[in-house]
C-alpha cells in the first residue's frame, strides 16, 4: 500500500531531525578536541544493505557484510576503524566508527552511524597521523568490526585496550561513549517513526529518498557532455618518505544517462601514507554533491534534498588496480586525507571546464596538521596539542574566494585563549597572510600565518601538502602562493621545514610558524575593479608592488591612492591571458627529511617579535 | 499590598504592534493596550500605545512609578546592520581576528562553491593592533606600548569612528592594558561610545568574547539616541515614571546599564514573553513548561524549570556569536506566513521563506499568491473570517485558490487534504525542534507543560503537544501581549562573571573564594546602583563545570566560600547533570572549573496575579457560533467559545474554536477544557484524565 505523500514527507523530515539531534549530541559531549572544537566527525542514518539515507556522506557496506556473517541483536554497538576490511568506509585509524542497528519487526531496516577522528588512537606519531609509516602497523591500533556494546551492555574489557592503546585516554574512552549515544538517538528515533507510521511506511519512505536523489542526478547528469571525456590532473608533493611527486588523474565521462569516473593514469602505490583506499560510494556522492551545486540552477532540482546513495547506480568508478588510491594491505593511509582533499581538487577541475561560471578555482590544497606532543618524564609533560590550520577558497566568476576557509567545511580553528590555557604553548600571531591570494578578477582568498611558541620541551609533527605546487587559477586567474612552514628557534635561527615529518625536537621558546596557502584567482586580474586592489593595499593584504605586478595597478606609494592614468596605460598594454588554467611555477620546498638552515626571512613575515617575551617561559 | 494605588507598565515594541500593558498596584487590575509600531521613530508609538492604556485605565499619569520597556532597538541596529561606524584595537598579531573568525564555513563540503562570508562589522581599515602581550595567567609578558595606542585612536577617530571596542588577549584575566586604552581613548575624545570586553564580557575565547564586544559598540550610539528620546519625552511630559529596560535573559536593568551594555538587550521581547509565560504557568501549579512563541514568520521555543526561563551564554544574533547570558531560545522558521511548495522532487515543503506581513498570505488579499501556514488553517475552518477584532477580512476563496494550485493538484489530494498536509508538516518540523530543545538539554518533552501564545502560537499548539506526548497545554488569558506582561513580572539581573580554569582537587580554594568575593562586591555595589533594598536582594553563584579538555561547560550552583567539600558536591551535581542531558557520564575524569559567575537579583514586587471564583463546570453561555472545522480528513461540526465569556471553572471538550480578539485556540477532537481561576484554557487530552 503506498504511503500518502503528506506522510512521506513527515517520516523524511523526521529523519532529517534526528541528523540534527545526532549531530548536537556528539559536538556537545564528544572529548576529543578535534572532533569537538574542529568538527571531525560526522553521522548518518543508512539502510540494512549500508546505503545512506541521510546525513553526513558515509556508506556502510561493510556492516551489512558483518551483519551477514555475525549474529547481530537488538543493543548491539559495533565499533571499528579498518580501513581495509570496510573498504575504505573509514579511511584511515584516527576515525573511529560506531554503529548501532535498528531493528523491527526483528530485522535490521536501519543503522544509526557516527565517527570521529579522535586525539589520538596510537600510533608512531600522535593523532593516529606519523609522517613516516611505511605500514598499516606504524598508525595505531587496528580495529575490525567487533562489538563495544552487547544487547545493552558495554565491553570494558574492549574499552580499556583501545584507551590503553591512546596517549589520551580519557578521550579515547569519552569520544567512543558520546559516538553510541548519538548512534542510539538514531535508533530511538526511527522507532517512534516506526511506531507511529508503521515500518512499511519507514521503508517505503526511504525508497522514496532515493529514488529523489537518483532522479536529481539523473538530471544533472544530462549537463554534462555526451561522450566526451573531461579530463584533469594535479600532484602530490611526495609521500612523506620519498620526494617523488604523485599523480591523480580522472576522466569523467557521460555515456547517455549513465557517467563514469576514471582514475586510469593515477600513480602506483606508494612507500609512504599518502595511500587513499577510495571507496567508490563515496566518490559518487561526491560527484552528486559538485552537481548540485555547480549545475542546481539550470535544472529544476530540490535544493533542501539531503545527498544520499539513490545515485549509486548512475554512476561507474574505474579505480586502477596497484595504484596509489587502490593499495594494498598492509600500506600505510594515515595521510589520506591529503590525497583525498586532491582527488575532490581535480574533479573540481574537470567540472571548471563544463561550469565555469560557478566553479571556483582551487583552494590552498591541504588541511595543514601539526601536532605538539609534550615530552618530558613527568604526567604533566605528557601534553597533546592538535590543530588544522584554514586557509584561502579559490575565486569564483562572480565573487571572491574565501579568506581563512578549510575544504573541510564544518571544521572551526581552537581559539588562541583555548589553546593556551590547555596546553604549555603560546599563539603568538594569528593573521591572515598578506600577497597569498591567486590575483585575478575575482582574487582568491588569503590565507592564514599562525604562529606557536612552545613553551616546554615539546616534539613537533606537522603534515601538509602542496609546498611545491602553486594552488591553480582559472580563465585568466594566477596561481596563488602555496602552503609553507618554518621553525624560529629560541635564539632567533630560522629554520625551513619540508611539508611532512615527525619528530622535530622543540626546546622551550622555539616558535613554529606556518604560511597556508590562498586561493587561485579567477578571470583576468588587469579586469579586477581597481578600487579594490586600492583596498587590498591600504590595509595591508597587498604592496604596492604587487598591485602594480599582479594587477596592473598603480598606487602611490605615499598617499597609497590610485593613479588612474598610468593604471590605465599598464592595463592597455597589458597582454590576454590565453590559458584556461595557471598552474604557476614548481616551487622549491626541502625534501622529506630536509630541514633547512636559512637566514633571510621570507616576505610576508610576523608582525611580532622573533625572540620569546620575558617571562612567557617563566611559569611553563 | 501597597496602600496607595500606583501603577506600572510594560510596554513592548513588537514589528507590527506595540503592546502596553498597565497594572493597578492596588486592585492587580490590569490594562491592555495596542498601539501600531512607527519604525522610522519608534517613540511615537511608545507614547501613543501609553496613551491608550492611560485613556482606557483612566489611570493618572503621575501615578506611574516604573516603566519595563523591552527595547528593540539594539536587534533591529544589527539585523539592519544600522549600527555605529566604530574602531577596534586588538592584540599585537591578531588584527584579522574578525575577518578569519573560527575559519568556519556552514553546511555540506561543496558549500565553498557559492559561499560568500559576511562581512565583519568592524573592516580591516579600522582596526588597529595594540603592541602588548598578557600571558594567560594574567603577566604582562611585553607593556603595552601606550604612544603607539594614542597614535592608533587619532587615526580612528580622524576616520570619524563613534564608537571604540577594545579586546585583548586574556584580559578576562588581567585587564590593565585594556583599562589603559579606555583611558587614553577617553582622554582623546570624552565623549567616545567604549565597549571594552573586560567589562562587557570577561570570558575566554578571544573571537566570540571579540564579537559580542563589537556588537556592544555597534548598537551603543543608537541604543543610547532611542533611550535619550523616550527619557526626554517622559520628562516633556512630566511623568516622574522610571524607565527599566529588559535584558535578553529576563532580568531587568536602569538605563545607565543599558546604555553602557546594550549587547544585554537583543532579545529582550521575547525575553518577556517567555518570563511571562513562565511566572502565569509556574502561578497556575506548572513549574516546567516549554513555550511557544509562534508568529508570521517563525516560532520561538524556550524552556521553562521551576517557574524560570533557561539561560544560554550561547547564542547568535543574525551571523554573529553572542555570549552573553540571554533566554534558551531556538528560533524555527515555521509561522502563520510560512510558504509551502511542493518541490520538483515530489517533497512538500513548508518555511523558511515567508510571505511576512507584505504581501502576507494569500487570504489577507495584499497580492499574496502563495499558499501559507495562514491559508491552510483558513481552509480547514481553524480561523474566523475576520481578523483582530474585526480589522481584517479573510479571503477563504483567496486560499482555497492557492491551496489548490500550488499543493493539491501537484500532489493529487483535495484542497482540504493539502491544507491539512501542510498543517501537518508545519506541526511535524516544530516537533523536531522541540525535540532538539528538550532532548539536547536533557528534559523530556513529556515532563512539560506547552504554554502556546503569539499570535499563531494557540492555533498549533493542542496538536503539537499531542504529537509530543505532552500531557497538558496551557494558553493564557492574553496570549497576545504576554511579552509586555512579562515584563511586569521580571526581576532586576545582573551577571558577573570570570574565566579562572583549574582543575577541581588541585586548584587552591581561596583563590577561587578571593575572587568571588570580588564578583559579588560588584554585585553589590551593581544592586546598590540600582537603588534595591536589602530585604529583596539575591545573589546566586554557579561555576561552569567540564571534563578536563571538553570545551563545553555545564552551569553548576555552588555554595560560597567554596571548600574541598562544597567542590566536591559540585562536581558530583556535574557528574549526574552531564549523565542527564548527555547520557553519559565519566566519574574517573578530572573536572575543571572555568567560569565563576554570581548574578545579582533584585526581587521587585511582582503583582499578585488576579484570581477569580469558580462558576461551574457548564460553558454553553460563551458558545459564539457553530462552524465547519477540518479535523483528521472529515468535516466536524465544532462550536467556537468567545474567550471573554469564559469563566474560572468553565469546562468543554473539543473539538472547538476558542476566539478572543487577538488569537483563536483550536482544541482538537478528543481534547478536554478547563478554565483555570486565572482563566487560563488548560487543555489536556482525554486519556490523560479529566482537567487539572
Amino acid at each position: 500500500m503506498a504511503t500518502d505523500p503528506i506522510t512521506v514527507q513527515v517520516i523524511a523530515n523526521g529523519i532529517k531531525a534526528l541528523i540534527y539531534e545526532m549531530d548536537a549530541a556528539i559536538e556537545r559531549t564528544s572529548m576529543s578536541v578535534i572532533i569537538r572544537e574542529q568538527h571531525d566527525f560526522g553521522m548518518s542514518l543508512i539502510d540494512e544493505r549500508g546505503w545512506v539515507i541521510s546525513g553526513t556522506t558515509f556508506t556502510g557496506g561493510s556492516l551489512a557484510e558483518y551483519a551477514a556473517a555475525n549474529p547481530v541483536h537488538p543493543g548491539d554497538v559495533i565499533l571499528f576503524n579498518d580501513p581495509y576490511i570496510s573498504h575504505g568506509e573509514i579511511s584511515h585509524l584516527g576515525d573511529t566508527m560506531i554503529a548501532v542497528p535498528i531493528f523491527w519487526d526483528e530485522k535490521i531496516i536501519a543503522w544509526g552511524i557516527a565517527w570521529g577522528h579522535h586525539m589520538d588512537m596510537g600510533a608512531d606519531a600522535p593523532a593516529s597521523m606519523p609522517t613516516q609509516a611505511s605500514e598499516i602497523y606504524h598508525e595505531g591500533l587496528q580495529i575490525p568490526p567487533v562489538k563495544l556494546y552487547k544487547q545493552g551492555e558495554l565491553q570494558h574489557d574492549l574499552l580499556a585496550i583501545i584507551a590503553r592503546n591512546s596517549r589520551t585516554p580519557d578521550m579515547m574512552t569519552g569520544d567512543l561513549l558520546a559516538l553510541s549515544s548519538a548512534g542510539k538517538i538514531a535508533e530511538k528515533r526511527v522507532h517512534e517513526l516506526c511506531e507511529k507510521f508503521g515500518g512499511d511506511a519507514v521503508l517505503e519512505t526511504f525508497g522514496i529518498l532515493f529514488q529523489r536523489a537518483h532522479d536529481t542526478m539523473a538530471k544533472l547528469i544530462q549537463l554534462l557532455p555526451d561522450e566526451e571525456p573531461i579530463v584533469f590532473e594535479d600532484y602530490l608533493d611526495n609521500d612523506g618518505l620519498n620526494d617523488e611527486p604523485l599523480t591523480i588523474k580522472a576522466a569523467i565521462t557521460r555515456h547517455g544517462d549513465r557517467v563514469t569516473i576514471d582514475y586510469t593514469g593515477t600513480s602506483p602505490q606508494c612507500e609512504g601514507p599518502v595511500n587513499y583506499p577510495i571507496n567508490e560510494s563515496l566518490e559518487k556522492m561526491g560527484l552528486y554533491n559538485m552537481l548540485r551545486l555547480a549545475a542546481g540552477d539550470k535544472v529544476a532540482i530540490d535544493p533542501e534534498l539531503d545527498p544520499n546513495q539513490g545515485v549509486e547506480d548512475l554512476v561507474d568508478v574505474i579505480v586502477p588496480e596497484g595504484s596509489f588510491i587502490r593499495p594494498e594491505y598492509p600500506a600505510p593511509v594515515s595521510l589520506r586525507h591529503l590525497s583525498l582533499g586532491r582527488v575532490d581538487e581535480v574533479i573540481q577541475g574537470c567540472l571548471a571546464q563544463v561550469f565555469p561560471e560557478v566553479v571556483p578555482a582551487t583552494h590552498n590544497g591541504s588541511l595543514n596538521c601539526y601536532s605538539m606532543l609534550g615530552r618530558g618524564r613527568e604526567e604533566k609533560d605528557r601534553w597533546l596539542c592538535f590543530e588544522v590550520m584554514a586557509a584561502g577558497s579559490g575565486g569564483r566568476a562572480a565573487i571572491d574566494g574565501i579568506d581563512a576557509f578549510s575544504w573541510n567545511t564544518r571544521l572551526k580553528n581552537a581559539p588562541a585563549e583555548f589553546v593556551e590555557t590547555v596546553y604549555p604553548v603560546m599563539i603568538e600571531q594569528y593573521s591572515l597572510r598578506p600577497g597569498s591570494s591567486g590575483p585575478g578578477k575575482q582574487r582568491g582568498g588569503y590565507g592564514l600565518i599562525r604562529a606557536i611558541r612552545a613553551l616546554r620541551p615539546a616534539k613537533l609533527y606537522f603534515l601538509d601538502e602542496r609546498h611545491k605546487t602553486q594552488p591553480w587559477g582559472l580563465y585568466g586567474g594566477r596561481a596563488a602562493q602555496p602552503n609553507d612552514a618554518w621553525l624560529v628557534r629560541a635564539d632567533g635561527d630560522l629554520v625551513k621545514l619540508p611539508s611532512k615529518f615527525d619528530d622535530l625536537k622543540l626546546e622551550p621558546g622555539d616558535m613554529f610558524v606556518m604560511r597556508t596557502g590562498g586561493g587561485g584567482g579567477w578571470g583576468d586580474p588587469f579586469e579586477r575593479d581597481p578600487a579594490l586592489v586600492v583596498r587590498d593595499v591600504k590595509v595591508g593584504l597587498l604592496t604596492v608592488d604587487q598591485a602594480r605586478e599582479r594587477y596592473g595597478v598603480v598606487v602611490d606609494a605615499d598617499t597609497l591612492e590610485l593613479d588612474e592614468t598610468a593604471t590605465t596605460e599598464i592595463r592597455m598594454n597589458s597582454e590576454p591571458v590565453l590559458e584556461w588554467i595557471d598552474r604557476g611555477m614548481p616551487v622549491d620546498s626541502p625534501a622529506p627529511g630536509e630541514f633547512r638552515d636559512v637566514t633571510e626571512r621570507p616576505y610576508p613575515w610576523l608582525v611580532v617579535p622573533e625572540l620569546p617575551a620575558e617571562g612567557s617561559l617563566a611559569t611553563a | 499590598m501597597t496602600e496607595r494605588t500606583t501603577y506600572r507598565v510594560g510596554i513592548d515594541i513588537g514589528g507590527t504592534f506595540t503592546d502596553v500593558v498597565l497594572l493597578d498596584s492596588k486592585t492587580q487590575e490590569i490594562t491592555f493596550g495596542k498601539a501600531p509600531t512607527t519604525p522610522a521613530d519608534r517613540a511615537i508609538g511608545f507614547f501613543n500605545g501609553l496613551d491608550l492604556v492611560l485613556d482606557a485605565s483612566g489611570a493618572d499619569a503621575a501615578k506611574i512609578t516604573e516603566i519595563v520597556h523591552g527595547s528593540t532597538v539594539a536587534t533591529n541596529a544589527v539585523l539592519e546592520e544600522k549600527g555605529s561606524r566604530l574602531g577596534l584595537i586588538t592584540t599585537q598579531g591578531f588584527r584579522d581576528i574578525l575577518q578569519i573568525g573560527r575559519a568556519y564555513i556552514p553546511g555540506i563540503f561543496t558549500n565553498f562553491l557559492r559561499y560568500k562570508k559576511p562581512d565583519p562589522l568592524v573592516p580591516l581599515e579600522r582596526v588597529r593592533e595594540a603592541p602588548e602581550r598578557m600571558s594567560v595567567d594574567g603577566r604582562v609578558l611585553r607593556p603595552l606600548d601606550e604612544a603607539a595606542v594614542r597614535t592608533a585612536i587619532q587615526e580612528l577617530l580622524d576616520d570619524d569612528i563613534e564608537a571604540l571596542a577594545i579586546c585583548l588577549l586574556h584580559s578576562y584575566v588581567n585587564p590593565a592594558h585594556e583599562i589603559r586604552i579606555e583611558e587614553i581613548a577617553r582622554e582623546l575624545s570624552p565623549d567616545l561610545f567604549i565597549s571594552r570586553s573586560s567589562s562587557t564580557l570577561p570570558e575566554y575565547r578571544e573571537f566570540e568574547r571579540t564579537v559580542t564586544t563589537v556588537l556592544n559598540a555597534y548598537v551603543m550610539p543608537a541604543v543610547d539616541r532611542y533611550l535619550g528620546s523616550i527619557t526626554n519625552g517622559l520628562k516633556k511630559r512630566d511623568y516622574p515614571a522610571e524607565l527599566s529596560i529588559v535584558r535578553s535573559d529576563a532580568g531587568i536593568m536602569s538605563i545607565g546599564a543599558a546604555v553602557e551594555r546594550p549587547v544585554n538587550t537583543v532579545l529582550s521581547g521575547p525575553a518577556g514573553g517567555v518570563k511571562g509565560a513562565s511566572v502565569i504557568a509556574a502561578a497556575a501549579g506548572h513549574p516546567n513548561i516549554v513555550s511557544m512563541d509562534m508568529g508570521g514568520t517563525s516560532t520561538d521555543v524556550c524552556l521553562s524549570t521551576a517557574g524560570e526561563p533557561r539561560l544560554s551564554t550561547d547564542a547568535w544574533v543574525s551571523h554573529f556569536p553572542i555570549r552573553v547570558p540571554i533566554i534558551d531560545i531556538t528560533t524555527i522558521g515555521a509561522g502563520g506566513g510560512s510558504i509551502a511548495q511542493v518541490a520538483p522532487s515530489g517533497a512538500l515543503r513548508v518555511g523558511p521563506e515567508s510571505a511576512g506581513a507584505d504581501p502576507g498570505p494569500a487570504c489577507y488579499g495584499r497580492g499574496g499568491a502563495q499558499p501559507t501556514v495562514t491559508d491552510a488553517n483558513l481552509v480547514l475552518g481553524r480561523l474566523p473570517a475576520e481578523l483582530a477584532g474585526g480589522g481584517v477580512v479573510l479571503d477563504l476563496e483567496a486560499s482555497r485558490r492557492v491551496v489548490e494550485e500550488g499543493v493539491a493538484k501537484p500532489l493529487g489530494l483535495t484542497v482540504e487534504q493539502a491544507a491539512e498536509g501542510i498543517i501537518r508538516i508545519v506541526d511535524e518540523n516544530m516537533l523536531g525542534a522541540l525535540r532538539v530543545v528538550s532532548v539536547a538539554r536533557g528534559m523530556d518533552p513529556r515532563e512539560l507543560t506547552l504554554v502556546p501564545f503569539g499570535g499563531a502560537g494557540p492555533v498549533h499548539g493542542c496538536q503539537l503537544a499531542r504529537l509530543a506526548g505532552i500531557s497538558t497545554v496551557l494558553v493564557p488569558a492574553a496570549p497576545g501581549v504576554l511579552s509586555a506582561m512579562g515584563f511586569l513580572l521580571a526581576d532586576v539581573r545582573q551577571v558577573f562573571s570570570r574565566t579562572m580554569v583549574g582543575v577541581i582537587g588541585e586548584l587552591d580554594p581561596d583563590r577561587y573564594n578571593e575572587e568571588l568575593d570580588a564578583l559579588s562586591r560588584q554585585a553589590t555595589a551593581w544592586l546598590d546602583e540600582e537603588h534595591i533594598p536589602a530585604g529583596d536582594r539575591a545573589i546566586e553563584v554557579t561555576l561552569d563545570l567540564r571534563y578536563k579538555g571538553q570545551a563545553y561547560e555545564l552551569p553548576i550552583s555552588a555554595a560560597i566560600p567554596l571548600t574541598d567539600a562544597s567542590l566536591t558536591e559540585a562536581m558530583t551535581a556535574f557528574h549526574a547533570e552531564h549523565k542527564r542531558r548527555y547520557g553519559y557520564d565519566q566519574p574517573f575524569t578530572t573536572v575543571e572549573i572555568v567560569t565563576l559567575r554570581v548574578t545579582a537579583i533584585g526581587e521587585l514586587p511582582t503583582p499578585e496575579l488576579q484570581r477569580h471564583t469558580a462558576e461551574g463546570p457548564d460553558a454553553h453561555h460563551a458558545i459564539a457560533s457553530q462552524t465547519q472545522v477540518f479535523f483528521d480528513g472529515a468535516w466536524v461540526e465544532t462550536n467556537v467559545y468567545e474567550r471573554s465569556q469564559l469563566r474560572a471553572g468553565n469546562q468543554f471538550n473539543g473539538p472547538a474554536l476558542v476566539r478572543q480578539d487577538d488569537c483563536t485556540t483550536v482544541i482538537h477532537p478528543g481534547q478536554v477544557v478547563n478554565v483555570d481561576d486565572l482563566l487560563n484554557l488548560i487543555v489536556t487530552n482525554e486519556e490523560a484524565g479529566n482537567g487539572n
